[in-house]
């Protein structure tokens, strides 16, 4: 647990690449929430309101494929994983970084742009949205964390065998992405409110997998 | 003299391409072993496999006791591995560096034991000076501190002096042997013949996977002309045999 804090107090610190994504995506949402809301319908405007903090989270969430694509190239994986910590708590603290900078950005655009919008539209934040907006930024960032991982598993079996998990995720979130946009009434806020949760216990599972497939070999640059 | 690596026929392939050939060899505590060859001739990947970073097939390497098919874990805990070419945390500054690795190695006194290395290093200057702003032989420095900040038994560098000035090197020569004085097993692999001859006892020449030559250094004088440099040279001329 000690080294998992530190870790993650590192990655969280001194995740500078992360923070300039947030930016990043503080300026998107600012672009379309603001450059189109004179051009578009009430209801375009709404249907794109509630699909840019998935989107957000989207331009997030690879931070962790980043981190860890960096501290291959770099050879620091190799420095930390050669200190006796384990590949799980590796994996985890920067999975949980990950999450925690998305939620971040995901909530500053929502926290600063939504009470704006609201005058315009009217449209107020619930606690429902609000719970699945954290379970999309997580759900999101496992996805990713399993495409890194599935990059780095050296068998390709394994490779195979995540492969195939993450198809099912990767279609769920295309039809939540479809659905969030195009606000279709096949899926309104309840069978959402299930979904996200589902997605989650699924793609952890994912992980798990994926995680125990994996060696220090798998981060040791060629 | 207690053992610290034992090697016994050592095999390790990349797919089919062989990068290790058949390597066994012997080493006690307090020394200081340079591992000598070319580019591509494998070093990387034996010290790797020594680590068990790169498992090996049961029962071939023991370090440290612990054999290194299943104990890299424990093995980690009690060395110290700098990685050729290893990046630093550039916004970090040299005491929240060796802080960092100070506390996953467990380290119980981390102010004493930092600012030991750092006195030791000669980086007390800097302790609180943001990395980014560090030369190149200062970062090999702060590499080489974080790897002794929890005074490993065993200390591996790989490539240490790579790119580095000739008094830079010099320095940095001067501080390993210090380390084998005080008793550190130091492990040193480099294709630069000057740098091991100023700080090993031992010497393992591999090239293309193969052990061409293990033993005192003094022995592997004896295939040149007095000098490390001119029994690589001639062991290279000799076809790598």
């Amino acid at each position: 647990m000690r080294r998992f804090l530190v870790l993650l107090k590192k990655e969280f610190v001194y995740g500078a690449t992360l923070m300039k994504i947030m930016a990043y995506s503080f300026a998107i949402g600012y672009s379309i929430l603001f450059g189109f809301v004179s051009r578009l319908s009430e209801y375009m405007f709404l249907c794109i309101l509630g699909m840019m903090p998935y989107i957000i989270a989207m331009c997030s969430a690879p931070q962790i494929v980043l981190s860890i694509s960096s501290d291959k190239n770099e050879r620091t994986g190799e420095m930390v994983l050669t200190t006796g910590v384990s590949l799980s708590t590796y994996v985890f603290s920067k999975l949980l970084s990950s999450i925690i900078h998305t939620i971040l950005s995901v909530f500053l655009f929502l926290g600063i742009y939504l009470p704006a919008a609201g005058r315009i539209t009217g449209n107020v934040l619930t606690m429902n949205e609000v719970l699945l907006y954290i379970f999309a930024c997580i759900v999101i960032n496992i996805f990713y964390c399993c495409i890194s991982l599935m990059i780095r598993l050296s068998g390709f079996a394994h490779k195979l065998i995540i492969l195939a998990f993450l198809l099912i995720v990767a279609a769920f979130l295309v039809l939540i992405f479809v659905n969030s946009f195009m606000a279709i009434p096949l899926m309104d806020q309840i069978p959402k409110a299930l979904l996200w949760p589902v997605l989650f216990v699924y793609g952890s599972i994912c992980l798990i997998v994926g995680v125990k497939m994996l060696t220090v070999r798998d981060f040791v640059a060629k | 003299m207690d053992t610290c690596i034992k090697v016994n026929g050592l095999n390790y392939s990349y797919g089919k391409k062989k990068a290790l050939d058949s390597l066994s060899f012997e080493m006690g505590q307090g020394k200081c072993l340079g591992i000598l060859g070319p580019n591509g001739a494998g070093k990387t990947t034996l010290i790797r496999n020594l680590m068990g970073v790169i498992p090996p097939a049961p029962g071939v390497i023991q370090t440290l006791g612990f054999d290194a098919s299943t104990s890299s874990e424990k093995i980690c805990e009690l060395s110290g591995y700098l990685p050729e070419g290893a990046s630093v945390f550039l916004n970090m500054t040299l005491y929240k560096y060796l802080e960092f690795f100070a506390k996953l190695r467990g380290v119980k006194h981390i102010d004493k034991a930092i600012m030991s290395v750092i006195e030791l290093m000669d980086l007390t200057e800097e302790k609180n000076t943001k990395m980014k702003r560090f030369s190149k032989g200062m970062l090999q420095k702060a590499k080489i501190a974080a790897m002794i900040v929890h005074t490993p038994k065993l200390l591996i560098l790989d490539e240490p002096t790579d790119g580095l000035d000739i008094a830079t090197t010099t320095t940095l020569v001067n501080y390993i042997n210090d380390f084998v004085k005080a008793g550190m097993t130091v492990i040193i692999c480099s294709h630069l013949p000057d740098v091991i001859d100023r700080v090993c006892t031992d010497i393992l020449f591999i090239n293309k996977g193969k052990q061409i030559f293990f033993g005192a250094k003094e022995e592997f004088l004896s295939k040149g002309q007095g000098s490390v440099s001119s029994a690589y040279q001639s062991i290279l001329d000799n076809g790598g045999r």
